[in-house]
């Protein structure tokens, strides 16, 4: 499908929120009188999509083996691994931000046609001595919890709930204010935080490492309190090769990054955050203050010296992903991103679904955005009308050219069950060519992964995996996607016979 | 004043009764393990809070899973403060990474957390006065 007749097929998006600087705080704290929980309860019984936003009736939740459709190729065999929030409440009073929960992994196991589903929370300190007190002991990403003092270290409140990666043999549930967790990849037993060194224990770490080509872990984290950005090179071997820390001004959340084959790429939104406001009572998220007349800063690392850095400026804009980036001959970096024009899907939509609202926000665009050798920048819309979210590539591509971006998109809001995405695309980015299938009325879509098929090495030659919450149904479904083919639709699929809740990110790893 | 007293009993427990005005009890839980050493300083002023040598009464305690507990005598009426830390490793240090977070544990009286750093000497400040006082604290990992 071409860009034009993409855009036509896109109705009406979002409504932009009008966004002003110094708006975006808002009261937080879970106190008495809460009624997000009765709030929530009310709408869950007119809205079944809301399902995505509850708590798992189990904390355990296996299903040996999925009623499947279609043929799941026997060549296919390891395991998906995703994470997201699933404790939406604790002791009763329930979180205000989505991104608050406790992380619970789920396991999908492929092997021989058929498909096993596993998930368990990641016990992580905070959800143990939650547990062991039946009452919050700590403060979520959005939330203030009544009653709870500050935390004693990141990791006291560490919820382990934004992604899981592999590498150097370690399976790690990542959040990316802390620690990662080490889990069995087996059980998914939770074998405690990970360290690559005394220095760097405890530090935050990104949700979003970047595996280049040569099995190289590539990670950053943002110190606040400190104004400064840590920067991580892990060996293949899965040993720490250095670390850095590198003084940024007027830093606040950083949610994602890029490598190209010489350099880290940060870009840095104009979400600062004031500690006085923290202080004074405010939620992590609403200690931040958008200034969009700071831009976007655009942090460069030469990958061998993290001492060598180079800045660069971009328009004020917020993003949450990028799929990948790649260095021309001449130095010219270009990369691709979901851009927001502010972060006000993260104050409204995502806050007040957890009481069962739909507040507007503005849309995500797909972009590319080239920043030439000479200092010079140019971003360029991919889609402008069709919210983009969870980019991903061929991950044999990583940090190098690549031609196909997979993300999933919001298409036509107007008749739309639900705000979030419901399809699945492949834009290639020579041609501008769309390839993209549309799930039914009920289905929002979540993340959708490249698994490379054995014995290939062209780009794109795989498998799109990923879930889908189909509201109607009331059950989660695991979806495989021929990657040249989106269009035809999945070519096999798995039901769980119940619901998870709406994760954020996952990865393949291969038997 | 400055006192350093040692308590290293055979059993890896210092117990003592209180009775006395002046004397403080220090109770402290949340020990995740038995290595090394839990080192307790007491301040007895905003100023002294936290510096190097300026206790009142510094303690080393043999570490315990779960909770130590030590009794310091004698001490003046007056307002003070406890900071607390488990030596695991016997160092003599509170071990941190590179942007200065502890490894260790640590905790302060009135369970006072500061926002990425120690508390105030007034949010974690007691009184000893007619009666022993006894200070329960729990150490954060």
């Amino acid at each position: 499908m071409r860009r034009r007749h993409f855009i036509a097929a896109s109705a009406a998006m979002a409504v932009h929120s009008a966004l002003e600087p110094g708006l975006l705080i808002r009261a937080a704290t879970a106190a008495s009188g809460d009624d997000w929980g009765p709030a929530f309860a009310a709408a869950r019984a007119r809205k079944p999509w809301l399902a995505g936003f509850e708590t798992p009736a189990s904390d355990r939740l296996e299903t040996p083996r999925l009623d499947i459709d279609g043929v799941w190729p026997a060549e296919l065999a390891g395991a998906f691994y995703r994470n997201g929030p699933a404790r939406h409440a604790v002791a009763g009073q329930r979180y205000r931000h989505w991104f608050d929960g406790d992380g619970m992994l789920q396991k999908f196991t492929i092997a021989d046609g058929r498909v096993a589903h596993l998930g368990r929370y990641v016990a992580t300190a905070k959800y143990m001595a939650e547990i062991a007190a039946d009452r919050p002991l700590a403060d979520g990403f959005g939330t203030r919890m009544p009653g709870v003092p500050p935390a004693a270290s990141p990791d006291a409140i560490n919820p382990a709930n934004i992604s899981v990666i592999a590498h150097a043999g370690r399976l790690l549930a990542l959040w990316e204010a802390g620690s990662p967790h080490e889990i069995d990849p087996a059980t998914l037993d939770t074998i405690g935080r990970h360290a690559w060194s005394d220095e760097t224990s405890g530090l935050p770490f990104t949700a979003h490492p970047r595996i280049d080509r040569d099995g190289n872990l590539w990670g950053f984290g943002y110190a606040l309190f400190r104004g400064a950005l840590v920067l991580y090179h892990i060996g293949p071997d899965g040993g720490l090769r250095k670390a850095g820390l590198v003084p940024v001004p007027d830093l606040g959340m950083v949610h994602d990054f890029m490598v190209t084959a010489r350099h880290i790429v940060i870009p840095i939104p104009p979400l600062v955050f004031e500690a006085d406001r923290l202080a004074g009572g405010a939620s992590f998220l609403d200690a931040h203050v958008w200034k969009p007349d700071l831009g976007t800063r655009v942090l460069l690392v030469d990958k061998d010296d993290f001492s060598r850095v180079e800045w660069r400026r971009l328009p004020p804009q917020w993003i949450f992903h990028y799929g990948n980036a790649w260095e021309e001959a001449d130095g010219s970096i270009r990369f691709d991103a979901c851009r927001y024009d502010d972060p006000g899907v993260m104050f409204s939509l995502l806050r007040y679904v957890m009481r069962g609202e739909v507040r507007p926000a503005s849309p995500a665009y797909a972009m590319q955005t080239v920043l030439r050798a000479g200092g010079a920048a140019d971003q360029q819309v991919i889609t402008d009308q069709a919210s983009a979210e969870f980019p991903r590539i061929d991950p044999r591509r990583a940090a190098v050219r690549y031609r196909q971006l997979y993300c999933v998109l919001g298409l036509g809001r107007g008749d739309a069950a639900h705000p979030f995405a419901n399809a699945v695309a492949r834009h290639d980015l020579e041609t501008g060519d769309w390839d993209l299938h549309r799930y039914g009325p009920d289905e929002i879509v979540e993340e959708h992964v490249f698994v490379p098929r054995p014995g290939s090495t062209d780009e794109g030659d795989g498998w799109l995996l990923g879930t889908t919450l189909d509201a109607g149904a009331g059950v989660t479904r695991l979806n495989l996607l021929d990657a040249r083919r989106l269009a035809g639709g999945p070519v096999a699929r798995a039901h769980l016979p119940y619901s998870l809740p709406l994760g954020l990110h996952g990865n393949f790893v291969g038997a | 004043m400055y006192r350093y007293l040692v308590f290293l009993t055979a059993l890896g427990i210092s117990i003592a009764a209180p009775a006395a005005a002046g004397d403080l009890e220090i109770r402290i839980g949340g020990i995740s393990n038995g290595d090394g050493r839990v080192m307790v300083a007491v301040f007895d002023a905003a100023e002294r809070f936290m510096g190097e040598e300026t206790q009142t009464a510094a303690l080393m305690l043999p570490a315990r899973k779960g909770m130590v507990r030590a009794v310091i005598g004698d001490l003046p009426a007056g307002i003070y403060a406890i900071s607390v830390y488990h030596d695991a490793n016997g160092n003599q240090e509170l071990d941190t990474n590179m942007l200065g977070m502890p490894r260790e544990g640590y905790g302060f009286s009135n369970d006072a957390r500061g926002i990425a750093g120690p508390p105030s000497f007034q949010a974690a400040a007691f009184e000893i006065g007619a009666d022993p006082a006894v200070v329960d604290l729990r150490l954060s990992y």
